[in-house]
């Protein structure tokens, strides 16, 4: 059973720098995701364990094996790509066959392995037909078929869904997460979305410019981001991002004098709170100006103005406040984030 | 009326299109066939009906006739697949990364600019008994002074290097567009699947070059009976008709021999083996071709 450990990876283009000396582990079939905006080095990060680009530096061990050196096929994997790449020619079942021909495999277990694989996958009805006769979902599921049938444990997927609308997207989340499960396959999987990512995770990469931002489970990463970059990257909406600055009773929020942490410096550090930490509080609290309201049915989201920053509140049900209106914000000490302004760096309490 | 001036307009545009291909393609191809069974008009004599006597005189009484078909056929089936074969072998090269990739391109693309009756020229050069560079070669190993053109043997042979070295770089430009649209990413998912790279030649992008293949070869067969400037500047047919084909047959008979009906009857011939072609090839292949 595979366990995927990537060590110092790089990957150089001549002069640029893809992938930076990326280090991380995948656990034993556990499903870890490659999050990041594009360009962070995610893809290539996938395609050098795939052995579709050959690493500058580091290592890739699958199981212990060093296998940075190996073609694609002696790794013992098999993709899902973002575009499918289904055979054009060649009808469903063909496509899903296709390693198993080339491998050489008798008929009979091709024949037991595609009916399985197409049993799991619903796909049935449709293995006399091309790939240009399915609609973009089929196509997926084909694709994913074609990566069951090879019966490898390490299965990569290259953005899989980003080619599906969104209520299909939903579907097909749940439904990969399942098939990951029962297989018990270890799964490396590569998106741009933050919502794919915290919903089917084990465990997050977040990679910013070819680098680790962070690892972690979803919750921790959600929970405790060890960076601005992962504090902004995940959740919707995103955490609010409040600059500080010295006061005479401890940090304010710039250009004004509402005081957020007393006895402490504010000065070059950036104070972080989820949009559900924040409440409004009756009377009291910190001041702060309504700036707009966005009802969204179950709960509302309010912009609100602290000095020269912004953050946002979500209230639950609908909120009838006109822009303009002060009111007063409460948040508990356990839900406030710091970060040092210059690094973007996560300050820990004290 | 208003319409009716439209309607005018659009004729009066599509006029000269329509003139020309009437007067030079479409007229002469019925005249010809109308032709085809009459007499050549001579002198005083004006041209008779003699019904089907030209064709009964073709395969019956024409030794030449038969002599220019088989070697018209021999042509074909030599020059067209040993073409489409080369054209494709050379796409593939150039389509790897490989060194002054450009370079290689315009070399194989070359013969194709040139005019026919150029390139003829220049093999005409090359076969020169003697002196010529194919025969300082052959000495150069020892081997006796041959007269590629001038032998029965040899004749229709030398011909057909010129045919496949002119032909081949024009078809491989199709088929190079043709790879350059096959996404990379399928190569990528056969290589994790295990297919090596001649496996995924024949089994991914064969199979997807096939359309390709279709249009090269009509294309290429049409050309093998309609393309004759090369044996007319190489060796007028010669000797004793070795390197005949039929539409320098059919060139002599009219212009040389003068005898229009009988070249009337061999143009209906052409134009039916070319018919017979195109149609044959598109019902046989079009069934079990991919198109995108």
């Amino acid at each position: 059973m595979p366990e995927v450990r990537i060590e110092r990876l790089a990957k150089r283009f001549g002069a640029t720098v893809a992938v930076d000396e990326v280090s991380f582990t995948v656990e034993d079939g556990s499903l870890a995701v490659l999050l990041g905006p594009s360009g962070c080095g995610k893809s290539t990060t996938l395609r050098l364990v795939a052995g579709l680009e050959t690493a500058s530096s580091g290592r890739i061990l699958v199981d212990g094996k060093d296998v940075t050196a190996l073609p694609p096929p002696a790794r013992g994997l098999a993709m899902v790509f973002q575009s499918y790449a289904l055979f054009p020619h060649l009808d469903v079942a063909r496509n899903i066959t296709f390693g198993l021909e080339v491998r050489r495999v008798p008929k009979a277990e091709r024949q037991r392995r595609l009916a399985a694989a197409a049993a799991l996958l619903g796909l049935e009805g449709l293995l006399a037909r091309k790939p240009a006769q399915l609609s973009g979902g089929q196509q997926q599921r084909v694709a994913l078929a074609r990566a069951i049938v090879a019966e490898a444990r390490l299965c990569l997927m290259d953005e899989p869904l980003s080619n599906l609308d969104a209520k299909l997207r939903q579907e097909m989340r749940k439904e990969i997460r399942e098939l990951q499960r029962r297989l018990g396959m270890t799964m490396l999987y590569v998106t741009h979305d933050q919502v794919e990512a915290m919903t089917m995770a084990d465990r997050i990469v977040l990679l910013k410019d070819g680098r680790v931002e962070q690892v972690g489970t979803p919750a921790e990463l959600y929970g405790r981001p060890a960076t601005l970059f992962a504090a902004s990257f995940l959740g919707t909406p995103p955490m609010s991002l409040l600059a500080l600055e010295d006061g005479p009773e401890g940090a304010v929020v710039a250009g004004s004098s509402t005081c957020v942490l007393p006895g402490r410096p504010g000065r070059g550090r950036v104070l972080g709170l989820r949009p559900e930490a924040v409440r409004l509080a009756d009377g009291d609290g910190h001041r702060a100006v309504v700036e707009g309201v966005e009802f969204l049915g179950a709960d509302s989201h309010l912009t609100c103005r602290i000095g020269s920053e912004r953050l946002l509140v979500r209230a639950s049900g609908l909120v009838d406040l006109a822009p303009g209106t002060e009111i007063g914000l409460d948040w508990p000490a356990g839900a406030v984030h710091l970060f040092d302004a210059g690094s973007g760096r996560r300050i820990e309490a004290g | 009326m208003d319409r009716r001036i439209q309607a005018v307009y659009g004729w009066l545009l599509a006029l000269p299109a329509c003139v020309l291909l009437a007067a030079f393609t479409h007229w002469p191809a019925v005249a010809s066939l109308i032709d085809s069974f009459w007499s050549t008009p001579r002198g005083r004599r004006p041209a008779q009906f003699v019904g089907f006597e030209h064709y009964r005189r073709m395969l019956a009484d024409d030794p030449i006739f038969l002599q220019v078909v088989w070697n018209n056929f021999l042509y074909a089936l030599v020059t067209v697949p040993a073409a489409i074969g080369l054209a494709l072998l050379m796409a593939l090269l150039v389509n790897e990364r490989i060194r002054a990739r450009g370079l290689v391109r315009l070399a194989y693309f070359t013969p194709t600019v040139l005019p026919m009756v150029a390139a003829a020229n220049i093999w005409l050069f090359f076969y020169t008994p003697g002196y010529g560079l194919l025969n300082q070669i052959l000495s150069a190993f020892g081997l006796p002074d041959t007269n590629f053109l001038g032998s029965r043997d040899t004749a229709l042979w030398s011909v057909m290097v010129v045919t496949i070295w002119k032909e081949a770089g024009f078809f491989m430009i199709f088929y190079l567009a043709a790879l350059q649209a096959i996404p990379p990413v399928l190569e990528e998912a056969a290589r994790l699947e295990g297919a090596s790279h001649l496996v995924y030649l024949r089994r991914v992008a064969l199979p997807l070059l096939m359309p390709t293949t279709l249009f090269v070869l009509v294309n290429a067969l049409i050309g093998a009976f309609r393309v004759v400037d090369h044996v007319v500047a190489m060796t007028q047919g010669g000797p004793d008709n070795a390197s005949a084909l039929l539409l320098f047959y059919i060139y002599e008979t009219a212009f040389r021999f003068w005898d229009t009906g009988y070249a009337s009857a061999l143009t209906v011939v052409l134009l039916l083996v070319l018919g017979g072609i195109s149609i044959a090839q598109v019902r046989l292949l079009d069934r079990r071709i991919h198109y995108r």
